[in-house]
């Protein structure tokens, strides 16, 4: 920006001249010829860097005029350069509202002296300017820290509050959950006793009417009494659904393969029945709940050979991924597959087939109460664990079971299991 | 039967029933049902029945101060008694164990008849000197094989105790 200089005097030659000779230096000057005409332009322009002013001027002398600039604020920090007789000792009348910005030059003017003392106050006021600029900046910054800060300290108590009202209820779902559970549990653990009495008494009514069973068809107490059967499977897989988050949490290192041949010969009779074949790979020792973790695995296996594909003999194949947790030796992640080669299902299904109550195959020779894998899942996550399923219709299913940090069992040396067993 | 001979006044007294009855069942054989469920009772009634016992063999309570007040006038017979768990006023275990710490009625057969599968109940009921412990049957034939079970082991096989102190 330009620099403004305000020139006043009375005599049109005195301000020619003092323009000639500031002219090099390349200022904007505004000419007045009265201080009267100077306080005009004022009221309009505040921007001048400096003020060159005659002392001796008819009606409002110099002196007079710059106490008037200076009962202006905007006005008060232009220095003020008095042009005055060298004679008169001026100097010392404007002492009283001088704000240090103020000189005096003596006529008849020296032009070095001139431009020497104009560039000094110009580059003085540009840089008190450029300071207060500066200053201003600063300022405005601060505020905008202060309230950036204001802001960031608000948001964080917002976010405390909100996590505050999360936990809060993250507790409440727990105890409605475990409500919900002891609700369960109640209401089936009821349920099943005078389900137990209607089953025992149709089953009296046939055993006792014996000639009953002779019709070929199947007679009402009958299913009455299958349904009853049907009703009371279902209660017992709600009831265990239900106790799961009752066992404790203690988990004890357990072998799995081990816990996996348990099972396998539990169901040794319906394996040899389907023709099966169950390949299990060596899988890590496991802190598990071993009876809940035996429920699961015998629920995912009796799946297996229940879905496997007609006239082709299921083989189900059980194995282990296991990958180090954060890259460091604080533990590991393990990954157990139970993959088989039945009829599968559709992958968009593969959500829903863990809740409650579901059946892909509503088909009456495939028993089942729907719970089974919602059973899984409860375990899976009392283990603070997950569990998923992947499939395709008629590729068969694999599940994966993910257990969540495991530290390193030191092992006692035991002669190692067999690997790769395979039960036929 | 050669055991029977070394039994004294009871080889007698064998003898006769087997005469009468042609089974080996004692006809002043008492089986105390004490149960709180009306069902319950009339099912193992009528399974007992089933099975060729007779009605005024079977003695029902309904709870655990009921069995309490009469167990002590059964004591002189060969007697067997059914006990359920989760009874009103005094519940199985309680009875349970008076019955086992009472020198004059520890000697009759306590079969605990319940619903309950808790491995805590079965630990205790054994603890307390429980004879067998039998989860009720959700089918009336297996009630019927059971009480058969029961009835040959108890009645015809083995041999119930009488009290020797009473009387």
């Amino acid at each position: 920006m330009q620099t403004k200089i305000l020139l006043i005097d009375d005599r049109e030659d005195n301000l020619l001249s003092i323009e000639a000779i500031l002219e090099p230096k390349g200022y904007h000057f505004v000419k007045a010829q009265s201080g009267k005409e100077a306080l005009r332009i004022l009221l309009k322009e505040y921007d001048f860097s400096l003020i060159l002013m005659d002392v001796k001027m008819p009606n409002l002398n110099g002196f007079d005029t710059a106490s008037l600039i200076y009962q202006r604020d905007k006005l008060r920090h232009i220095p003020i350069i008095f042009i005055t007789a060298n004679n008169f000792g001026d100097e010392n009348l404007f002492k009283g509202y001088e704000s240090g910005a103020v000189d005096y030059l003596y006529k008849p003017i020296n032009p070095d002296v001139l431009r020497a003392k104009v560039s000094v106050f110009v580059e003085l006021y540009e840089k008190t300017q450029k300071l207060q600029q500066q200053e201003k900046k600063l300022t405005a910054t601060n505020l905008r820290l202060e309230k950036e800060i204001k802001e960031r300290k608000d948001s964080e108590e917002k976010v405390h509050k909100l996590n505050q009202q999360l936990l809060k209820n993250i507790e409440h779902l727990e105890a409605v959950n475990k409500e919900l559970d002891h609700f369960a549990f109640m209401a089936s653990h009821d349920l099943q006793e005078p389900l137990r009495k209607i089953r025992l008494f149709a089953n009296k009514f046939l055993v006792t009417n014996k000639e009953l069973r002779s019709n070929q068809k199947l007679n009402d107490i009958e299913r009455i009494e299958q349904a009853a059967e049907r009703m009371q499977y279902l209660i017992r897989d709600i009831l265990t659904i239900a106790k799961v988050s009752t066992h404790s949490s203690d988990f004890v290192p357990t072998e799995m393969n081990i816990l996996i041949d348990d099972i396998l010969a539990e169901m040794q009779e319906e394996i040899k029945d389907k023709h099966a074949k169950v390949i299990v790979d060596k899988i890590p020792l496991l802190h598990v709940h071993p009876g809940l973790i035996s429920v699961l695995f015998r629920n995912l296996i009796g799946n297996a050979l229940k879905f496997a594909r007609e006239g082709v003999s299921p083989v189900i194949s059980i194995h282990a991924e296991v990958s180090p947790y954060q890259k460091s030796s604080e533990g590991f992640i393990c990954q157990i597959f139970v993959r088989d080669n039945g009829i599968g299902f559709d992958q968009k299904f593969a959500e829903k087939i863990f809740g409650m109550f579901t059946r892909l195959h509503p088909d009456a020779q495939i028993k089942g109460t729907g719970l089974g894998l919602a059973l899984c899942r409860k375990i899976a996550e009392h283990h603070k664990g997950s569990i998923a399923a992947r499939s395709q219709v008629n590729e068969g299913t694999t599940f994966v079971l993910s257990l969540p940090r495991q530290s390193v069992i030191k092992k006692p040396k035991k002669p190692s299991l067999a690997n790769n067993k395979v039960r036929e | 039967m050669p055991y029977i001979s070394c039994l004294g006044k009871v080889c007698l007294y064998y003898f006769l029933i087997f005469h009468q009855t042609s089974k080996m069942i004692p006809e002043n054989l008492r089986i105390i049902i004490a149960d709180d469920d009306v069902d319950d009772q009339s099912l193992l009634t009528d399974a007992l029945i089933a099975n060729g016992i007779g009605r005024e063999m079977i003695v029902l309570v309904s709870n655990g101060e009921e069995l309490s007040g009469i167990v002590h006038g059964y004591s002189k017979f060969p007697s067997i008694i059914f006990l359920d768990l989760n009874m009103p006023k005094k519940n199985g275990l309680k009875v349970l164990a008076e019955i086992k710490g009472d020198p004059n009625l520890k000697h009759m057969p306590v079969l605990i008849f319940t619903t309950s599968t808790s491995p805590v109940d079965i630990a205790s009921c054994y603890e307390l000197g429980a004879n067998t412990y039998f989860t009720k049957p959700f089918s009336y034939s297996d009630l019927i094989s059971l009480v058969q079970t029961i009835k040959t082991y108890w009645f015809e096989m083995g041999v119930l105790p009488r009290s020797i102190f009473s009387r």
